[in-house]
């Protein structure tokens, strides 16, 4: 008994408590900067593709939504000569951008890509891409990394020593 | 895993011993390294420096394990595991804090300069040292230094070369150097500054420098082609399959990934390649991927000038229409490059007399002599396996480094067994790589080349003869009385006419325990072939251990030779007629010139490569129609009326021969694309054997010797057999969902295989758990095992992967070898005119031809892979100074070499070290030009602007533009009557 009184004094506090549901599509609920949402690839600080068509992300893909062909460029770098995210499968896990190891492909916090038609749904690369680097600022892979590319060779990137002479006799 | 390995039925190995490791008792086998032992065991035991077939140095440190003296020593002490031999009662641990803390410290400081770059590094996904890295669980980085880095240098079209990546283990320069005998690569600086490449940069030099991508634990050297179309390794679709180069039969894995071939690897076969191919195998691989592949059947359209593409239905119709013709004189063309079953389907549907095989009689000739041996005699073709534990071996005219390289590398094993046998004297046991080598310096076993050309095995001979051909016959003949002297036991006293060659090679063989005879039909010297034959024999008879092999010179040429004998076996006068049976193409050509006929069926032969242009052309305009079936848009396929296109070997399954005698099968990794078809799949509504058992059955119960490949027509009851079918793709296979979603989101069903049982998906059984489950455990594509991702996790396991071999299946990992190995019948051997004799009848000024044969350029299929194709030499024809002297000819000069009815223009280089009296010719040239030419100067350097020319007359047809847009434009019959 005094527990049905308690739940109807409960239930009826509720009616002057502010809803948590609006009114979509006409106002937009807040989606937090890592809402995990519509994919995107990211470009580095200097505006070069992050991406180097690894093919963790779609190694990653619990639904295998994700196709990456890599190809090389003619200054060195690995580039995604195609990349494609069937959304139509894709359920936002995830995993694509925690296995990404050059901050490429993130998640954004935009969820509205209903479709009429499936086929649409399905994202190559020229629509993922962003003009900007996305959540993570100053990552620049190639500046890490060991591999030569035009403008950056061996023993310019961080942490690096110039490269042996391996003609030198000194010890 | 298994405790105990019991499963090798290898007479040596039998000897086991216990020992225990980490308090479990186990039982290997004697005389290996304890590394070895526990991989085989199946134990994570992380190393770098060991090679199964390289052996221990101990360099890398890495394998350390502690030992304990006995069951009372807590303490223990750590040792290398590769460089210690397993012992009775040894008690060691992996699993203990100290040796684990040892080789986590040991693979951190290994890592200190490791560049920052798996995603970028091809090896990514397969490579030893991301699986070895996690296995010793050094997790994080803590070197905050610097890193020293490398330059890196241009390899060559087949090698990228990423210093920065090396973790000096050495295996590199050990299998480069040491194994393979190359010169060019080598090891510079010291301490961390050491560098792993050329003196310069350039092009490997080695047949084998492919395999480096593989030897390399990690990303230094790695595959470029594959770079150029790039997958990682858990989204290739696999299978395995049988090389369609060389006539060795080495065992390669394909992989595929959406439609394409991506790379080759090898695939372990104990008795053929091991653990290395030759780059031809590795690389040879992008006809399939070719841009002049036939997608669909094609008709010429002789009104309309243009070319049809026909439905296969319509295709069909038109085949049997052409073939069943009730006036019709119907002669079909056999392949070399082809599966056997294809060759039966067409011998099925024209019959005997009307099937010619795609070859010269010349070399059809020579195959037909050998398979009469090997069924007839005592001699029999070893495995290369057994040729590396020979110790004397003689080579005779045959340039195995490039007709069959595989075995060049065998023979540079087996003359290190002179070394190994004398440590093993002083007790050291032949994996102890680095004191095996200390202990043998230059000691090498006896090694006698007879060549028409210095070849790159003159290196490791102990005596290499230089000699022109007539020469060779009469230093074999020499030989061959000096050893049928010692069989009758008329010795005489030291015979002054015989050469102290001929005697210091009897010699050697005679006093070896295992002497081995290397010949090959590169010469096309029928003479020659028969007295390495009648050596052979003599020698066999002397000792049974004796060793042959002769190389032929195509995938599946040897069967051909058969095919030949199961004519002549039937015919009324057995032998006396023999050469005349020979239905080579020159053959062909012949009857084609006397008498009408119909209908022309080539199966994948490019008649271009074996015969005069001129000529061919002319013999091809009196066929009414052609029909070809092949997998490329050929100058053949171009006069063809019909063209019905072919699957390719990554696309069908099928029989081979190699030139052991070894019937092996070759799945398909991938299924056909658009309209293909295997040949005999075009063919079997017309010769009504419409499954492939019934057509294997009809083959083995028509050619007796191919009996046993009757086994192989059981795949189509693998299904009933095996509860499970095993997946093509691996479990990691990715985006299956997207890959296709561009063209059409629905995903298609994967293409259900319904006669094989491997699936193209990866449903089914994986790989690494294909040796739980018998009876499939024999298919191993996938190298893939639970925290060993690289291929170099096949060297674990490699117990359990015996233990299947007895299994009933294991003849679809080992194939049939069908040559009766037994038989002690003794027939003399056939005797042919000699080519010499036959020369004599001519005019005197005829010149002797010899080939000059090159890996990159003599396989037909290997050429269409841009990367091998641009390590092919120029075309030339070579001429000893001295002769050239004699002939006032210099370098540059163009020549014309020409026979009867075939003619070549040619530019001269001089060459010191081949024979006098000799020119050495492209092999493609020499098979069109047989062994006796004229030659006349046609200019000196400066009149030519063209290296190399046909000189033969353009005919009045055109063969057909090397593109389906343009029309078909050989003249139709009515035309040209």
């Amino acid at each position: 008994m005094l527990s049905q009184i308690r739940t109807l004094i409960t239930i009826l506090k509720h009616t002057f408590t502010r809803a948590d549901t609006v009114e979509y599509p006409e106002q937009k609920p807040y989606l937090s900067p890592r809402y995990r949402g519509r994919i995107v690839l990211t470009r580095d600080p200097d505006g070069e593709e992050r991406c180097v068509a690894c093919n963790l992300c779609s190694v990653a893909c619990p639904v295998d939504c994700i196709s990456v062909v890599k190809t090389e460029k003619p200054d060195g770098r690995w580039e995604a000569e195609s990349f494609t995210v069937n959304f139509s499968r894709c359920i936002m896990c995830g995993f694509c951008e925690e296995a990404c190891p050059t901050h490429a492909i993130q998640l954004t916090p935009d969820v509205e890509m209903a479709e009429y038609d499936r086929q649409n749904l399905v994202y190559e690369k020229q629509h993922l891409l962003i003009s900007g680097p996305g959540k993570y600022h100053n990552y620049n892979f190639y500046k890490v990394s060991g591999k030569a590319i035009d403008g950056k060779e061996k023993g310019d990137a961080q942490n690096e020593l110039a490269p042996i002479n391996v003609r030198s006799l000194l010890p | 895993m298994s405790k105990s390995n019991t499963g090798s039925n290898n007479v040596e190995s039998v000897a086991t011993l216990s020992l225990t490791i980490d308090n479990q008792i186990y039982d290997v086998d004697k005389g290996q390294n304890l590394l070895q032992a526990c991989l085989s065991l199946g134990l994570n035991l992380p190393y770098f420096c060991w090679h199964p077939s390289m052996g221990s140095v101990g360099s890398c440190r890495q394998c350390a394990v502690m030992q304990y003296q006995n069951s009372e020593d807590i303490r223990g002490r750590l040792v290398m595991s590769c460089m210690t031999p397993v012992s009775e009662g040894m008690i060691v641990s992996l699993q203990d804090d100290k040796s684990q803390q040892f080789r986590e410290t040991n693979i951190a400081a290994i890592m200190t300069n490791h560049p920052h770059d798996c995603p970028v590094c091809e090896e990514g996904g397969n490579c030893h040292l991301q699986d070895m890295t996690l296995m010793s669980k050094h997790i994080n980085r803590r070197y905050p230094g610097k890193k020293r880095t490398h330059l890196n240098q241009f390899l060559g079209p087949l090698l990228n070369h990423e210093m920065n990546r090396c973790i000096s283990c050495y295996r590199c320069v050990r299998f480069y150097r040491d194994y393979c005998g190359g010169s060019d690569l080598n090891v510079f600086g010291s301490k961390s500054h050491l560098y792993f490449g050329r003196a310069e940069s350039g092009v490997l030099e080695s047949p084998f420098s492919g395999n480096l991508a593989e030897v390399c634990p990690t990303g230094v050297f790695t595959d470029k082609p594959f770079s150029h179309h790039y997958s990682r390794k858990w989204d290739l679709q696999t299978a395995p399959v049988v090389c369609p180069h060389c006539s060795l039969g080495c065992n390669l894995t394909l992989g595929e990934r959406s439609g394409s071939i991506r790379r080759v690897t090898n695939r372990q076969h104990n008795d053929i390649n091991g653990h290395f191919l030759c780059n031809t195998g590795l690389f040879g691989y992008e006809h399939v991927n070719h841009s002049e592949r036939l997608e669909w059947p094609l008709k010429r359209n002789n009104e309309r000038k243009t070319t049809d593409i026909l439905t296969s239905e319509q295709a069909q119709a038109l085949l049997s229409e052409y073939c069943n013709k009730p006036t019709g004189n119907c002669i079909a063309v056999g392949s070399v490059r082809t599966h056997i079953e294809n060759n039966g389907a067409l011998l099925k549907l024209v019959g005997e007399a009307q099937f010619y095989l795609g070859i010269n009689d010349s070399h059809a000739q020579l195959l037909n002599l050998l398979c009469k041996t090997y069924n007839d005699t005592s001699l029999s073709p070893m495995s290369l396996t057994e040729i590396e534990t020979c110790d004397a071996t003689l080579i005779i005219n045959e340039d195995i480094t490039h007709t069959a390289p595989r075995l060049a590398l065998s023979v540079r094993q087996m003359s290190r067994n002179a070394g190994l046998k004398q440590a093993a004297k002083l007790g050291v046991q032949h994996w102890q790589d680095g004191a095996v080598r200390n202990i043998a310096q230059t000691t090498l076993s006896p090694l006698h080349i007879v060549e028409s050309q210095a070849s790159e095995l003159t290196s490791i001979a102990t005596q290499s003869m230089v000699l022109h051909p007539t020469e060779q016959i009469v230093l074999l003949e020499e030989i061959a009385s000096l050893l049928d002297e010692k069989l009758l036991g008329t010795h005489q006293s030291p015979d002054e006419s015989v050469s102290n060659e001929a005697k210091s090679i009897v010699d050697d063989l005679l006093s070896a325990q295992r002497p081995l005879l290397l010949t090959g039909v590169q010469s096309r010297d029928i003479e020659l072939l028969s007295l390495s034959i009648q050596i052979a024999n003599t020698l066999k008879q002397l000792n049974p251990n004796t060793g042959f092999y002769a190389a032929t010179q195509a995938a599946n040429d040897l069967h051909l030779g058969l095919l030949l004998n199961g004519e002549s076996n039937k015919g009324p006068n057995d032998g006396a007629s023999d050469g005349s049976r020979v239905q080579g193409l020159d053959s062909l050509v012949e009857r084609l010139n006397t008498e009408s006929v119909e209908t022309l069926i080539i199966l994948e032969t490019d008649l271009y490569r074996y015969l005069d242009n001129t000529q061919l052309d002319n013999a091809l305009n009196k066929v009414k129609q052609i029909i070809v079936i092949d997998q490329l848009l050929t100058k053949t396929a171009s006069m063809a009326d019909l063209i019905l296109p072919a699957t390719s070997f990554s696309e069908s399954y099928g029989c081979s021969l190699s030139s052991e005698g070894r019937l092996q099968f070759s799945f398909a990794t991938m299924s056909p694309i658009k309209d293909r078809l295997a040949p005999w799949q075009w063919l079997s509504t017309l010769i009504a054997l419409p499954s492939y058992g019934e057509l294997v059955r009809w083959i083995s119960a028509k050619l007796t010797l191919l009996k046993k490949m009757e086994s192989f027509a059981e795949l189509t009851r693998f299904n009933e057999l095996s509860p499970f079918r095993i997946a093509r793709q691996t479990v990691r296979d990715s985006s299956r969902t997207a890959i296709h979603a561009v063209d059409d989101v629905k995903e298609s069903q994967p293409i259900i295989d319904l006669m094989a049982p491997i699936n193209n998906s990866m449903e089914g059984v994986a790989g690494f758990r294909q040796t739980l489950v018998q009876p499939i455990s024999v298919l191993p594509a996938n190298r893939w095992s639970p925290k060993w991702n690289s291929d170099q996790g096949e060297s674990r396991g490699q117990a359990s992967h015996d233990q299947a071999t007895d299994s009933l299946w294991s003849i679809w990992n080992k194939g049939i070898k069908i040559f009766p190995t037994s038989s002690s019948m003794k027939i003399t051997v056939p005797c042919y005119p000699s080519a010499q004799s036959l020369a004599s009848e001519h005019d005197n000024d005829k010149i002797r031809l010899g080939a000059s044969a090159n890996l990159y350029a003599d396989f037909e299929l290997a050429q269409y892979s841009t990367a091998l194709a641009s390590l092919a030499p120029e075309m030339r024809a070579s001429i000893h100074p001295e002769t050239a002297k004699k002939w006032q000819l210099a370098e540059g000069d163009t020549i014309s070499l020409y026979t009867a009815n075939t003619q070549v223009g040619l530019t001269c280089i001089l060459n010191s070290s081949q024979a006098k009296e000799l020119i050495l010719i492209p092999s493609e040239y020499f098979s069109r030009l047989g062994t006796w030419v004229k030659w006349t100067r046609l200019s000196t350097p400066e009149l030519t602007s063209e290296p190399q020319q046909e000189l033969a007359p353009q005919s009045s047809t055109e063969p057909m533009q090397e593109q389906l847009q343009t029309p078909l434009q050989r003249p139709s019959h009515e035309e040209k009557t």
